[in-house]
């Protein structure tokens, strides 16, 4: 194992909050008797007892749901903020970006914003003017380097921002959430710089809610729950473990009828959407569909129809057994249908499913379950290169291999 | 994180000591504790550590200012010039304030030049944490650097009107006396005073804004309850140790004695404004000390 280049022991942060049932000022005035036994403060832990190592040059990823911790986390290690209890050693020079372009001064031009932002962010002045160049080009702001930045347009601003803070040296990082601006493009470009850098043997700790960066960037993975740390290892399993547990990196999605008024001869009673892996559909592995059928009397030729569309109603795919020419004869009583899609394309958003249980492709329809069923693809890195294919490509993508050759230039025709 | 981009930057990267280039060897790596406790080490440690954010800091205030104004630094000729004009009619020829046989223009100016830094320096730092809450919540430096930039783009300020000042000293033909000698221990002592001062406003103002809606509205009475524009012999003398209380009194009139030869004032008055000074300066940075480390948390 390599030196230790982090190291938090119980780590605590309590905050003091007004209590719901504090006396108030007119409590004082007519029982203050009561008023004063009764509470005043509530004290509320955002962190507790967390305690970890990061190697040198490791990547943490640190995961959770809002609210668990991870911000308090961060601020604690970036000295923002004191711990309440425990204590953390840091090892080496660290910058922390818990946000880009902090410090940026809207009347000031480019030129003076990225002296003055490397500064703050703890660059020696003479490291900034080596990178100057290099800055001023990864953020292709060339021309407008003596303009005053509020006339640069967001994503200039932000380009600009993130490149000061990508020519940061230091031995540590600590990193939230900054690749979640910007346009597609930006965000390739942040990954890689990022890539970069972990390949450089920097220490970073790295927070995201976005589980193909965490999978890509990330060696190792602490899972934050109730500011408690409740797994850590290897990122994959503590992705795994993430994506299993609680409502939003969810359960699959779900579907269960109601008792109907009408009487039908077939009716769908349930119907969900999985992933066989770790519960939730991931990006790019296998997607099943499993619903139940209750027939009152024998049926030949059962069709089933689904249609996955995206929750705006943009239609995505449709498929049935019907195209397998596999109809069923059912019997009277319940089945269950299951359909394996393996490694389906579909990028990370959400969708709705429509079941319909038809005969004769429509002819006769006997039961539907019309979007009932949300489900959400969970990201990942598909293609393992730490490029995000994320949802602003669509809903599918297309694996691909590319080429280049040269083209011996044709005579010209005289 | 990132970086990379450019192929030296491994050697760059050697910290602290290795910022000059030397290579730093691998075990002379800084280490930061972490905790709750307030350690005096670490505090002086992260001065100069970070030193880089105050000038950043102090730069960023005095760039600012007066971008977009056709008149630019003319401003802080402006303000002072005009003040000094209407003091003079109002108070000099007027009203026929006594100025101790100093023509009325210089002796207000020289009390204006004090008043004016420690009026900036005082409402601009106890703003200083709130204004800059977007900074602070994101980005870890010491805190009382926030205080200082005010300070210095302050400074900028009395340096402007001290040129003024000392047109006016030639103009009028003041005599020049080793009393100079007293300039900067004078605006030094006003100036310890006025960020301690302003430490001490901003913590609280972090917390309780009533700060923001007390400090400028007591800073228009102070003009007049201390002796800028009018003479300390002007206060009775069963009320003068009132006036000593107020440490401008002392420090303002060690000022003029400096920049334009009055008497110098009386030493039980210099004592007094000492004692507030350091006291209240001292109290004010190690109340900030103590509040900065969770600034952020009530802010």
């Amino acid at each position: 194992m390599s030196r230790i280049a982090v190291r938090a022991e119980r780590l605590g942060k309590r905050y003091r909050i007004l209590h719901p049932n504090a006396p108030r000022w007119r409590d004082y005035l007519m029982r203050p008797r009561e008023a004063v036994r009764r509470p005043r403060s509530l004290d509320v832990y955002a962190l507790r007892d967390v305690s970890f190592e990061v190697g040198e040059g490791e990547v943490l990823g640190i995961i959770g749901r809002n609210g668990a911790g991870k911000s308090t986390l961060l601020k604690i290690l970036s000295r923002i903020t004191s711990p309440t209890e425990g204590r953390a050693t840091m090892v080496g020079r660290v910058a922390s970006l818990l946000e880009v372009g902090t410090g940026f001064h809207p009347e000031l031009t480019g030129r003076e914003n990225v002296f003055l932002n490397g500064m703050l962010l703890g660059m020696p002045r003479r490291e900034i003017e080596r990178a100057f160049e290099p800055i001023v080009e990864f953020a292709g702001v060339g021309p407008y380097i003596d303009t005053p930045i509020k006339r640069y347009s967001s994503g200039m601003q932000l380009r600009l921002a993130f490149a000061v803070a990508a020519h940061l040296a230091a031995d540590t990082m600590i990193v939230d959430e900054v690749l979640a601006v910007g346009d597609a493009e930006f965000q390739a470009k942040c990954t890689s710089a990022m890539r970069d850098a972990a390949g450089h043997g920097r220490t970073t700790l790295f927070v995201s809610h976005n589980m193909a960066a965490v999978e890509s960037l990330c060696t190792r993975a602490l899972l934050l729950e109730g500011g408690a740390v409740v797994a850590a290892g290897p990122v994959r399993e503590v992705l795994g473990r993430y994506l299993r547990g609680g409502p939003e990196g969810g359960q699959a999605a779900h579907y269960e009828a109601a008792d109907d008024d009408v009487p039908r001869d077939l009716r769908i009673t349930r119907a969900r959407v999985y992933g066989p892996a770790h519960g939730v559909p991931i990006q790019g592995e296998d997607l099943h569909i499993e619903f139940e059928l209750e027939a009152r009397k024998p049926f030949r030729r059962l069709q089933c129809l689904i249609w996955i569309a995206t929750v705006e109603g943009s239609p995505v795919c449709a498929f049935s057994n019907g195209d397998y020419r596999e109809e069923w004869d059912v019997t009277p009583g319940s089945h269950r249908v299951t359909v394996r899609i393996p490694a389906a394309r579909l990028l990370p958003r959400t969708y709705s499913m429509t079941v319909q249980v038809v005969l004769d492709w429509g002819a006769e329809r006997l039961d539907e379950l019309g979007g009932a069923v949300r489900f959400h693809v969970h990201g990942r890195d598909v293609l393992g290169t730490g490029v995000a294919l994320l949802d602003n490509r669509g809903v599918t993508w297309m694996p691909a291999e590319y080429t280049i050759e040269a083209v011996p230039i044709p005579p010209r025709a005289s | 994180m990132v970086t990379g981009l450019t192929t030296e930057r491994p050697e760059t990267r050697a910290p602290s000591a290795g910022r000059d280039h030397t290579p730093a060897p691998v075990k002379t790596l800084p280490v930061v504790e972490i905790d709750g406790a307030a350690h005096w080490r670490r505090w002086w440690r992260d001065l100069v550590e970070y030193r880089g954010a105050l000038y950043s800091l102090a730069w960023r205030n005095i760039r600012s200012r007066y971008k977009q104004a056709v008149l630019g630094m003319a401003w802080a000729v402006i303000q002072p010039t005009i003040q000094v004009g209407v003091f003079t009619i109002l108070f000099g020829v007027l009203a026929g304030v006594p100025s101790g046989g100093v023509p009325y223009p210089v002796f207000a100016l020289a009390g204006l030049l004090p008043w004016n830094f420690f009026n900036k320096v005082v409402i601009d730092g106890s703003q200083a944490l709130v204004t800059n809450q977007h900074i602070i919540t994101k980005l870890f430096f010491p805190r009382i650097y926030l205080v200082f930039a005010s300070a210095a783009s302050a400074v900028i300020d009395a340096v402007v009107t001290f040129v003024l000042l000392a047109g006016l000293v030639v103009y009028y033909d003041r005599p020049f006396t080793a009393d100079a000698l007293l300039l900067l221990p004078a605006f030094a002592a006003l100036a310890i005073f006025s960020i301690g001062f302003a430490a001490l406003l901003a913590a609280i103002n972090a917390r309780w804004r009533d700060v923001n809606h007390a400090v400028p509205f007591l800073m228009q009475i102070g003009l007049f309850v201390t002796p800028v524009i009018y003479p300390t012999s002007l206060i009775p003398e069963r009320w003068s140790w009132v006036a000593a209380i107020n440490p401008l009194t002392g420090w303002i009139g060690l000022f003029r004695t400096a920049a334009i030869g009055t008497p110098l004032p009386d030493t039980s008055t210099l004592m007094v404004s000492m004692i507030v000074s350091v006291a209240l300066a001292g109290f004010g940075l190690w109340h900030f000390t103590r509040a900065e480390r969770t600034i952020v948390d009530v802010v």
